[in-house]
């Protein structure tokens, strides 16, 4: 197990490699730069333009300014931004903590919607239930969870709010004028939360079910009913335990996907995360601070599939790491 | 899809507001006649010059402003102000986007300030009262006695020459440094609380040019190498203890990527400078579809320039209320000139015929929803040289004459594919605009139906807003573009029409006229109000028979505030900020 995680760990520098390349690469060719020019402001001399340029190095050629950034990279120097001058690893982590809270909570909200709901639909298997939970499985999975949110905050926010009920925030982390408390908190994660789970909810939902469906047809399940085992046990008993374990992966190779997510909802939330910096360096042209965020997001999403192997590994004795 | 869209709009409005500290201008004048001009003077103003005085001023806005407000109930509220983008510098001489000009205005302090009516830079902040010598060229400012930094430091002529060294110095990384070594000749301290200022022309524009000049306590600055400013934590905003100015607020606490919190100065030096409310705050919006929602919810107190459709919108929901105002800018379509491109706009004729073929009433009507005047010449409502009816040719909706211009040109439908076409070449072509904007989606749409209906084909590209501005100044091969514009208070349109401005400021199309120049030249030397306002019609008279671009509309803005707020007073030349110094807004507890 120790080798393999060690294995693993050292994969995933040629791939760090990989993605900063391209990455680079992108953000360098689209158009525009992060000096400003005498386009934003008249005030601005097309020589001062070319000062700042220089200064930032940005009068080099972008591989060679790759290899200076890969070199810094490796001694840990993540550079300054080029927006600001703050430096990327204090603007990372000033934000990161707001990313974790929102995707570590979607991840709970839908675990903990999605499995009670695929278990159910499973043991009432053709049901009206088991159908309805079919149809809106497959419905979650296709709307764009963008324009979910959007739906949300008109329901929840506005509506809410003309019909009398109490309503939820529509941006933000916490109140500007005397926010900060833990209610406030959490009242302004809800919308965030679960719009970013519900794609998720929708594909482990169904996915939980048919794997339920199939646990159930197996002999040791028949086995154990004709033994008099109850239906209730064995349903939770046998069954629920072994069709978790595909889930397990299934969970990790979703981390990506809440990753990912998450910059669109923090976008629509205002949520002050690390999508919602990674977006706004990218309009900024930020050079050094879209690498920064983007070297975090491969780093997460590598470390939370590594982790989903080792816990395959742990939790399925036939399974063996080395 | 449509809300993701309008994203950019936000992005696209930043840009435009900070464009709008431009400072062009045009005019529109009675005829072109070329032997109107007269010879260049260069105008020595003869006298000593005696601009109001700040006190002046103050008592000016007071009657403008406070004496129809209510007055202050509350003036310990919390203000907060919706911003798209985050903090860039808390430097004056590094800051140069929004919000950071607006948090450096209201921390620091100049000798200027923008007059709320007129855009106009007057005598403020630290400027007691200023004078013009005879030569034109020598400013001499006095320091208002009672000025003191936000740590208690009484300001002296030592702070200003101070600053004024470090902005000229171009290790300092500001990228004010060349314009500011453009116009400015030389300053010196008389004694502890008089400057002056030495320019390098004799132009009325050079208040304009010195306008922003911000004074920075040497106490603070001078033990740091000039190369390491950019990275103080007094500059980057990361240490707030560092950033000490001698404006109306202090600069208290910056979350990154959230919020960035000021609050009153409550030892500022001019009572009658002294805020309303206690405290004002940014709240950083990554576009302006999140900043609409916030605003409805009553998250934020202020929005600038929303979209049409918004206005009915916000009023027809509680605590809320938009208004409308004419602003300093225009949309307009540019055409590339440049003849080794192309030649399909060449003749003057063709490119009014462009403008004759549209219906711009329908446009401004069922488009902006009536947010906007149809354009006569080439100045804004609020201009001074506003002049509609100076202006020689009027453009109205006339399809038959435009096509009867383009077939004078030489341009007609000789293949009988519907349209015209010239020697082999059809009039048919990409037409870019900037992405993001339903409005101007529709503008887009708009355009290629009418000018379809006299045979000219464009085909509309929409482009992310950099992607547009690449496309058409790196970009040299494109044919017509479309753009909003805003200009500062001089109105001197040569940073879009000048010759010396292509491929540096506005002139895209590459436009020529050396008349033209000479009539900005002589209008910058100007001091003279009514003289200067003739020079501004001229200007767009030949703009506007010439038609190296063709304007839609004159923007019609829309301003949004909750009703917590009091004594709003929204205006081309008014931000909130600018408000708040000015009349006292306040804000229910």
């Amino acid at each position: 197990m120790g080798r393999f995680i060690v294995r693993r760990l050292m994969l995933m520098i040629p791939l760090i490699v990989g993605v900063s390349f391209v990455t680079f690469a992108l953000v360098n060719l689209i158009p525009g730069s992060p000096v400003p020019n005498t386009r934003d402001n008249p005030k601005i001399r097309p020589a001062d333009v070319a000062r700042l340029e220089k200064q930032l190095g940005l009068d080099k050629p972008w591989p060679e300014r790759y290899v200076y950034w890969l070199g810094n990279i490796v001694r840990g120097d993540l550079g300054r931004s080029m927006h600001n001058q703050v430096p990327v690893r204090d603007r990372i982590w000033a934000v990161l903590p707001n990313t974790m809270l929102l995707s570590v909570s979607a991840l709970i909200f839908a675990l903990a919607v999605a499995i009670p709901l695929g278990v159910y639909a499973a043991a009432r298997h053709r049901t009206w239930f088991d159908r309805l939970t079919n149809i809106s499985n497959v419905a979650l999975f296709a709307i764009p969870n963008a324009w979910l949110a959007i739906m949300l905050v008109v329901i929840l926010t506005f509506k809410f709010k003309e019909w009398g009920f109490p309503s939820l925030p529509a941006t933000g982390i916490t109140d500007t004028r005397n926010g900060g408390g833990l209610a406030d908190r959490a009242e302004h994660l809800v919308l965030p939360m679960v719009s970013l789970s519900l794609v998720q909810i929708g594909v482990w939902a169904s996915y939980i079910r048919s794997s339920m469906l199939e646990v159930l047809q197996q002999d040791y399940i028949r086995t154990a009913r004709a033994k008099g085992v109850s239906r209730r046990s064995t349903l939770y008993g046998h069954a629920f335990r072994n069709a978790l374990l595909p889930l397990v992966t299934l969970v990790g190779l979703s981390l990506p996907g809440i990753f990912g997510g998450a910059i669109l909802i923090e976008y629509v939330f205002a949520w002050n995360g690390i999508g919602l910096l990674t977006l706004q360096s990218v309009n900024q042209r930020d050079y050094t601070m879209v690498m920064g965020t983007t070297l975090m997001f491969s780093v997460l999403t590598m470390l939370g599939n590594l982790l989903a192997d080792v816990a395959y590994a742990v939790l399925d004795p036939r399974i063996r790491l080395d | 899809m449509a809300r993701i869209r309008s994203t950019t709009v936000g992005r696209l409005a930043v840009l435009l507001l900070a464009v709008g500290l431009l400072l062009p201008l045009a005019a529109a004048a009675q005829e072109a006649s070329p032997e109107a001009s007269p010879a260049a003077s260069p105008a020595p103003i003869g006298e000593v010059v005696q601009p109001k005085t700040k006190a002046q001023i103050q008592e000016e806005l007071k009657a403008a402003f406070a004496a129809t407000d209510e007055p202050a109930q509350n003036t310990e509220g919390t203000f907060v102000v919706g911003t798209i983008g985050d903090l860039q510098s808390t430097n004056p001489f590094l800051a140069e986007s929004s919000p950071s000009l607006d948090i450096v205005g209201a921390v620091y302090e100049g000798f200027f300030v923008g007059d709320p009516r007129t855009g106009e830079p007057v005598c403020g902040g630290l400027c007691e009262s200023y004078e013009i010598a005879p030569d034109g060229v020598t400013y001499t400012f006095h320091i208002d006695k009672r000025a003191k930094f936000s740590d208690g430091v009484d300001v002296t002529s030592a702070d200003v020459i101070f600053s004024l060294d470090a902005l000229a110095d171009t290790a300092t990384q500001s990228v004010y440094t060349g314009s500011f070594n453009d116009t400015v000749a030389s300053w010196t301290a008389v004694d502890d609380d008089t400057v002056q200022v030495v320019a390098k022309e004799a132009r009325y524009t050079f208040i304009y040019d010195i306008q922003t000049l911000t004074i920075v306590p040497k106490h603070i600055w001078e033990s740091i190498p000039k190369d390491q400013w950019a990275t103080d934590p007094g500059s980057t905003g990361q240490d707030p203890s560092r950033v000490v100015g001698t404006g109306p607020f202090k600069f208290e606490a910056w979350t990154q990527g959230q919020e960035i919190r000021l609050v009153r100065n409550d030892d500022y030096y001019d009572p009658a400078g002294k805020p309303n409310v206690k405290e004002l705050i940014y709240r950083i919006f990554p576009d302006s579809e999140a900043q609409f929602n916030a605003f409805l919810n009553g998250e934020i107190d202020y929005i600038e320039r929303l979209e049409p459709e918004q206005f009915e919108t916000v009023n027809n929901t509680e605590g809320v209320k938009a208004e409308a105002y004419d602003d300093r800018g225009f949309t307009y379509y540019e055409f590339n000139l440049n003849t080794d491109v192309t030649t399909l706009f060449v003749d003057p004729k063709v490119r009014q015929a462009f403008l004759w073929a549209l219906d711009r009433e329908s446009i401004v009507n069922d488009i902006r929803l009536g947010f906007g005047e149809v354009a006569n010449g080439t100045q804004p409502k609020i201009s001074p040289g506003y002049a509609p009816e100076e202006i020689t040719t009027t453009y109205s909706y006339d399809p038959e004459r435009a096509k009867a211009l383009l077939a004078e040109a030489g341009w007609t439908d000789s293949n009988g594919d519907a349209t015209v076409d010239k020697d082999g070449q059809e009039m048919s072509f990409e037409f870019l605009y900037a992405a993001g904007s339903s409005t101007t989606d529709s503008i887009a749409a708009y355009l290629q139906d009418a000018w379809k209906a006299v045979g000219i084909g464009i085909q509309p590209k929409a482009l992310e807003f950099s992607a547009l501005i690449e496309g058409t100044t790196t970009n040299l091969d494109w044919r017509m573009a479309l753009y909003n514009f805003s200009w500062d208070a001089t109105f001197i349109q040569d940073a879009m029409f000048g010759t010396n401005q292509y491929q540096v400021g506005f002139n895209d199309m590459k436009y020529t006229n050396p008349q033209l120049d000479e009539i900005f030249a002589q209008t910058k030397r100007e001091f003279d109000p009514e003289k200067r306002r003739a020079l501004l019609i001229e200007a767009a008279n030949i703009v506007n028979e010439e038609q190296p671009i063709g304007i839609l509309y004159f923007t019609r803005s829309i301003d949004a505030w909750t009703t917590r707020a009091h004594n709003i007073h929204p205006g081309a030349w008014t931000s909130p900020l600018a408000t708040l110094s000015f009349v006292g807004t306040w804000v229910d507890a």
